[in-house]
């Protein structure tokens, strides 16, 4: 492992939403081409690890870092850390009605290209490569006309994030939940889609309440979240570990 | 109200003489003027106590009307050479006088006070008879030209009428169109308010369709600095016939839209959609009063609007069922976007019903750009101002998207897109 360049690095953070302490002094190293896969029970604190990532809001930094591609994530604007090649995928997605899916990517696409001093994604291109990907991820056409998420089932908004990352192809893909209310062939293209994207290039972070995801996915690592930071990682057999006992074992301790 | 004071205390006893000699060439029109002046002078000033003038003040327009209209000029319009000519047929209105290229087409005319006596007089004395109001009487004051368009039946028009308002600094003007349709016949008209300086327009719109007959008519008013626009639109939809009105409307010192429409066939329909996008220190006032006087009619009101700065909006929309009016559909629905904190919406949607076998809906809302919309087109590398940018424009597609007609749907779309300003 020490030989591996590292991607991600959180130190002793804490980070807290409104007056909650939320995430309290946890540590992370991420090399390039691993999948970590974060457990946990309900309130652990799994999705404030994501938003501290992207950047959101209302959740506020109190101690600690992270220093992502050797850059002080902390200091980039939410934008920024998209243009920088990390992606995060919503637990619920948002609807915009009346903004279409495609002229959505394609400013997307065009503020990363930007970012990298490059052209312009031409028309063609971006549409070829568009519908390849929609194709895999069993999205309909006439979806790309359509609004962002507007009027999308659960599994359509789900399929719709990885569709986004497909298409954004980022260093560092951080999946929020991304398995819950799919049904077993949306998880299977969903896993795809994911799958597809993982190389010795690239890392993913994906949260998830079950083992089931992670049969499709395979994590290098699995960490158990409780009370805002890691009590235990192993390898995926940690997973299955969890899957009969619960999390009780862990958090009685 | 014995305390309510009379628009006489406005003006100046000098006033008078000047409006009695405003169209000397011509008597009959002058008298005409005159009456309307008189008549004007007795009437009180709307104060913000009566409930349809509550959040648009009048005085100042009408203060500013009586300054610009004593503007005396003798300009005429000259056309540009270079602009570019396509099948549409352009009319300009200037200074009092419409102009156009080359022979309008048979069922165009401009109504010359010099020239068309007898028909301009009925004309008139036809449209006052059901139309008493302040705009009205202002439009009247200065009239000169007149707009005539009317179908015979059976005559579909494709070519789109374009009737361009034109302004010169401290002007007041008073374009007047009547838009008449006959059975089974179809027309388009875009009216377009070119930005206005300094000005005041007063403007009268008649339309009337006799039966199976459909009109679609866009209405696009630029921005007007240190200018007051009011418009009154008065529309009698006849059986099985149609308007659809689209509108964008980006503000004045006092814009004010009365739209009056009177359902009188069965299964008459009239569908309006409309933007108002004011900013800085602008005013836009939407006023409309709908009538289903027949069984089967239908309305259809879709109002957004999109404040900025410190601008307000109004929303004011009544409709009444009457007794007779079964299988009535009515929807009306106002929906605005705060940009700023220091932007003002005031809305009131109404619906008045004396019918049990009617559909009705009416609804109003206002709010800012959601937050978590904005995080998420950000979270995607898009910056702050785009990804509000993207917003607004998501929320005003709502409208332009129900525009047809492709051209006329790139036109309101390039304008609204110069009316935002998105910090």
């Amino acid at each position: 492992m020490s030989t591996k360049k590292t991607l991600l690095s959180i130190e002793n953070l804490d980070a807290s939403i409104g007056d909650k302490n939320i995430i309290k002094n946890l540590n992370l190293t991420i090399h390039y081409g691993e999948t970590h896969a974060i457990m946990g029970p309900n309130g652990s604190g799994k999705s404030t690890l994501a938003k501290a990532l992207a950047g959101h809001p209302d959740c506020e930094i109190t101690k600690g870092s992270i220093k992502y591609k050797d850059i002080d994530l902390l200091t980039l604007p939410v934008e920024e850390r998209s243009n920088e090649g990390l992606f995060l995928g919503f637990q619920y997605p948002i609807e915009i009605p009346g903004l279409s899916n495609s002229v959505f990517l394609k400013a997307a696409i065009n503020a990363k290209n930007k970012h990298q001093e490059l052209k312009d994604v031409s028309a063609t291109d971006f549409i070829k490569e568009l519908k390849e990907n929609a194709d895999m991820m069993g999205i309909n056409q006439s979806f790309l006309s359509r609004g962002v998420n507007e009027g999308y089932s659960g599994g359509e908004k789900k399929r719709n994030e990885i569709l986004q990352m497909l298409m954004l192809k980022p260093t560092l893909s951080v999946l929020d939940e991304t398995d819950s209310g799919l049904d077993i062939d949306s998880m299977k293209i969903v896993s795809k889609g994911i799958n597809s994207m993982l190389g010795a290039n690239t890392s993913s972070i994906v949260i998830t309440h079950y083992e089931r995801l992670l049969k499709y996915i395979k994590p290098d690592v699995v960490h158990v979240f409780h009370n805002g930071t890691i009590i235990k990682s192993g390898d995926h057999m940690l997973a299955r570990e969890l899957e009969e006992k619960g999390y009780e074992w862990l958090t009685n301790e | 109200m014995a305390n309510e004071r009379i628009i006489k205390e406005l003006v100046s006893p000098n006033d008078l003489d000047y409006f009695s000699t405003i169209n000397q060439e011509n008597s009959w029109l002058n008298g005409y003027n005159k009456e309307s002046y008189l008549k004007l002078l007795e009437r009180p000033i709307p104060s913000n106590k009566k409930e349809e003038w509550r959040y648009t003040k009048i005085s100042e327009a009408v203060n500013q009307f009586f300054l610009k209209a004593k503007e005396n000029k003798t300009l005429s319009y000259v056309f540009d050479k270079n602009e570019s000519i396509d099948d549409d047929i352009h009319i300009y209105f200037y200074n009092g006088t419409y102009y156009h290229q080359g022979e309008l087409p048979s069922y165009i005319t401009t109504l010359k006070i010099s020239q068309d006596h007898p028909y301009f007089e009925s004309k008139i004395y036809d449209d006052n008879k059901i139309k008493d109001c302040l705009i009205n009487d202002l439009n009247t004051i200065l009239l000169s030209d007149m707009l005539s368009i009317e179908t015979k039946n059976n005559q579909k028009i494709d070519k789109m009428i374009r009737i361009i308002n034109l302004s010169h600094k401290d002007c007041a003007l008073s374009p007047r169109i009547s838009v008449k349709l006959a059975s089974n016949s179809s027309l388009k008209v875009f009216e377009h308010h070119q930005a206005l300086e300094s000005s005041v327009l007063n403007n009268n719109i008649d339309i009337h369709l006799e039966e199976n007959s459909t009109l679609d008519y866009f209405k696009l008013i630029d921005k007007q600095i240190h200018s007051h626009d009011l418009t009154s639109q008065k529309i009698n939809i006849g059986e099985n016939s149609c308007v659809n009105l689209f509108s964008l409307d980006s503000g004045a010192d006092t814009s004010r839209s009365n739209i009056d429409v009177e359902l009188n066939g069965d299964n008459s329909a009239i569908v309006i959609n409309a933007l108002f996008t004011p900013s800085e220190a602008l005013h836009s006032g939407n006023q409309l009063k709908i009538n289903h006087n027949a069984k089967g009619t239908k309305s259809s009101l879709d109002f957004r609007g999109i404040l900025d700065d410190s601008s307000a909006g109004v929303f004011f929309g009544k409709v009444k069922v009457h007794k007779n009016s079964s299988q009535t559909i009515a929807n009306m629905s106002n929906q605005n976007l705060l940009l700023s904190d220091y932007a003002k919406i005031s809305t009131k949607p109404i619906l008045e019903i004396y019918n049990d076998d009617v559909e009705c809906s009416h609804s109003a809302t206002s709010g800012n750009l959601d937050d978590d919309k904005i995080f998420y087109i950000k979270s995607r590398g898009i910056d702050e101002k785009s990804a509000k940018m993207f917003l607004v424009q998501s929320f005003a597609a709502k409208i332009i998207d129900k525009i047809k007609h492709a051209n006329m749907r790139e036109t309101f779309n390039n304008h609204l897109l110069k009316s935002l300003k998105i910090n």
